[in-house]
């Protein structure tokens, strides 16, 4: 058995350390860290040996969401590459869509660190599916719904069609 | 409802495997806190005007009466300019005698006598 010789050995992949707002270090991949267009404008300036980016708005349980998205998303985009090369049908972008559409069905206030944290992060892909996901969340809701919905105040607007 | 306690089963999982190592000093260990008044509001403008272009005008019209704030964002002009360039519907722009423009969902058009409602928005001339 000649271990050097057996093809299904990787070489060891390049991380990234992100640390969230309370300190948590999070190693991930150079490619999922760079699904984050912040990160990749710089990234190229840092030292191999220093790629640890201090998210200051980003708490660790925010974190932890966003990372498995961009994990999801490159690996997604690998196979259905593949898929496409080997031209075999895949179904992969529908899967994906699927998964996305079930990543985002949180309750609001996850909803909207997800939506900062993709903000700040730059993440444009996910910024999309959240800014949709709250759109779709207003659409066809009457306003006493909406404020419950968002816990908001009804602060003395007086609503003409309230009494129909 | 079960995809959202799909997703926190999945959070707890992660919670499990995630390494966490406390070295960093001084940092907040708080989340955001959620005011009263909703996370709504403490969103980035653009963010917000981006949510309501998405809207048809029907949607956008019936959100001014959500609150004060959001009454507000809805008369912007520039939320008019953005649902404007977004929107792939045909939609008709109707020029007051104060030469400000309006953005009329063309859908009241079509029952115009049944209904005098107009869904408008203004836009920056």
């Amino acid at each position: 058995m000649k271990d050097s010789f057996n093809p299904s050995i990787e070489p060891p992949k390049k991380t990234v350390t992100l640390v969230s707002s309370d300190g948590y270090d999070f190693e991930v991949e150079e490619e999922v860290a760079l699904e984050s267009q912040v990160i990749k404008d710089g990234f190229e300036d840092k030292a191999v040996d220093d790629r640890e980016y201090l998210l200051f708005n980003v708490h660790s349980d925010t974190l932890e969401l966003i990372i498995k998205y961009c994990e999801k998303h490159v690996s997604s985009r690998k196979s259905i590459s593949a898929a496409a090369a080997s031209s075999s049908s895949s179904n992969g972008e529908e899967a994906l869509k699927e998964w996305d559409e079930h990543f985002i069905s949180v309750d609001t206030n996850t909803l909207y660190d997800i939506l900062m944290a993709a903000d700040y992060l730059n993440i444009k892909s996910l910024l999309d599916l959240a800014i949709q996901k709250v759109a779709d969340t207003i659409h066809g809701r009457s306003p006493e719904q909406i404020r419950k919905k968002f816990n908001i105040e009804n602060d003395s607007i007086i609503d003409p069609w309230a009494s129909e | 409802m079960e995809n959202e306690e799909n997703i926190e089963i999945t959070m707890k999982n992660l919670n499990m495997n995630k390494k966490r190592t406390e070295k960093k000093v001084g940092v907040q260990n708080k989340k955001l806190e959620v005011c009263n008044e909703g996370v709504f509001p403490k969103l980035p403008v653009d963010i917000i005007f981006d949510i309501f272009s998405r809207l048809p005008l029907q949607t956008i019209s019936n959100c001014r009466w959500v609150s004060k704030t959001w009454y507000d964002f809805i008369l912007h002009p520039c939320l008019a300019e953005m649902h404007y360039a977004r929107t792939s519907l045909p939609c008709s722009i109707f020029v007051s005698q104060y030469q400000n423009s309006y953005l009329i969902d063309p859908k009241c058009l079509d029952n115009l006598e049944k209904s005098g409602t107009a869904y408008n928005l203004e836009l920056r001339t």
